[in-house]
């Protein structure tokens, strides 16, 4: 099998998300460890458009942005499919994931807020996980039925990264009374193996975004 | 038509996203009805069929919605075996016209908006970067005419064919009414020629809105936008 090289960075869940996807299928990979502040050669040609991970190299072929690299292993391995059989719920699927591409830096505005404004961010960030509880995942186990898919896996990060927002943000949003499915949802998806192995480590992931939050705050209102 | 395989297209006559999923139907030649929303008064069907988002455009296939054009145009793809394909076979190739779809949706027309929607310095600034990322493309698209000029001959026009024309195709109405040059055949010659010849392929040259009611629209949307 030609080899399969992915450039990541341990704290990007864009990065994890290509991570779970590569070892649901069981495909062998070589992970390459990038520094955001100080890319490598390899980054840089493999994605001079984006400059970013993750970039997965199949057989010498780069291929960036997550989804389109999600897309790329469920249509090159087969095995093991993370998207369902029929166009309509495959359309549902895709249509999710862009929803949580489109909303989630509004869902971790959070983060990046105090005061007035994170009031408003914590309300906003509720409206949509309740429409993606709601609409997207209603009763089902996981967004891809019984099994996990390219939706689960593409929400990962409300998993476990929100969960670190919130802590740093010190705000409750993803409340267990008031989002019971997904928190159903968050508690089934950790338990699956490859998932729950492959994680990052919680307190560096904390200090990490406090850091990340102390910035944001610091700079001058615009 | 019967209720079996019926589709319909909720649409607006000027918007780009719902001329990629008439184009589409156009080039698969699968039959639709369209239902022209007045996006000031949304009908009681388009928020039915799309709760989450309420926009157009929304298709409907069999009874089943389908909202996001990127995403109907994969579900047309699939759904509609026979007949021109819009995606690559191989996987690599798909994933490469994906990521320039995306480019020009999310990069370039930001940028575009941006300069739209300012004056003086952030407008300098914003059409900068729009040219910018125009350059990008141009550079990025180079490999995929290895003959240097787009041809579409029979109509075999593409899933990055289409986003490109839906977008910039009334490109000449915008520049008018914005009253700048977005498309400069000098600084980027080859999306020039391409928009220029999608432009004259049938099921485009048909679904492009009326010059002067585009013009109309973007100035009446300009005058009155929020600030």
């Amino acid at each position: 099998m030609a080899e399969v090289k992915l450039l990541g960075f341990w704290a990007s869940t864009f990065s994890d998300r290509v991570i779970w996807a590569l070892k649901l299928k069981g495909i062998n990979y070589e992970h390459v460890e990038e520094d955001p502040y100080n890319k490598t050669q390899l980054l840089l040609q493999h994605n001079p458009v984006h400059k970013k991970v993750p970039v997965l190299i199949h057989a010498g072929k780069p291929i960036a942005e997550s989804s389109m690299i999600l897309e790329y292993i469920e249509e090159t391995w087969p095995q093991n499919p993370l998207l369902p059989q029929g166009a309509y719920e495959r359309a549902m699927a895709r249509f999710w994931i862009k929803f949580g591409e489109e909303k989630m830096a509004t869902i971790c505005a959070v983060l990046r807020t105090a005061g007035a404004e994170q009031e408003r961010a914590i309300k906003e960030a509720m409206e949509l996980l309740k429409i993606l509880e709601e609409q997207g995942l209603g009763d089902k186990k996981f967004f891809g039925g019984d099994a996990i898919g390219l939706a689960d896996i593409a929400f990962g990060w409300l998993a476990y990264l929100f969960g670190v927002i919130e802590e740093v943000a010190g705000v409750n949003v993803l409340d267990a009374n008031r989002l019971p499915r997904l928190h159903a949802w968050i508690d089934n998806l950790k338990e699956v193996p490859v998932i729950k192995e492959n994680l990052p480590d919680r307190q560096k992931l904390l200090g990490h975004l406090k850091r990340r939050r102390e910035t944001h705050l610091a700079l001058p209102n615009l | 038509m019967g209720e079996e395989n019926k589709v319909t297209l909720y649409g607006m006559w000027a918007s780009p996203f719902v001329k990629r999923v008439e184009i589409a139907l156009k080039i698969k030649g699968i039959p639709y009805e369209y239902v022209e929303e007045d996006l000031k008064n949304k009908s009681q069907l388009l928020l039915q069929y799309n709760p989450v988002h309420k926009k157009v455009p929304v298709l409907v296939h069999n009874g089943k919605p389908i909202a996001e054009s990127l995403v109907i145009l994969e579900y047309i793809e699939e759904t509609w075996k026979n007949g021109p394909k819009i995606l690559p076979e191989d996987p690599y190739e798909r994933a490469k016209v994906r990521f320039w779809a995306s480019f020009i949706q999310q990069q370039l027309l930001d940028s575009l908006v941006s300069a739209a929607k300012s004056s003086g310095e952030a407008h300098e600034k914003a059409m900068k970067e729009a040219f910018e990322k125009l350059t990008v493309f141009e550079e990025g698209m180079k490999g995929f005419f290895p003959s240097g000029t787009p041809h579409f001959e029979d109509e075999n026009i593409g899933f990055l064919d289409i986003v490109l024309c839906s977008l910039f195709g009334p490109h000449k109405a915008q520049e008018e009414a914005h009253g700048l040059k977005i498309i400069d055949p000098e600084r980027h010659p080859l999306v020039y020629s391409w928009v220029t010849a999608l432009n004259e392929v049938p099921a485009v040259k048909e679904s492009l809105p009326p010059h002067d009611k585009m013009v109309a629209l973007i100035q009446f949307l300009r005058r009155n936008a929020p600030h």
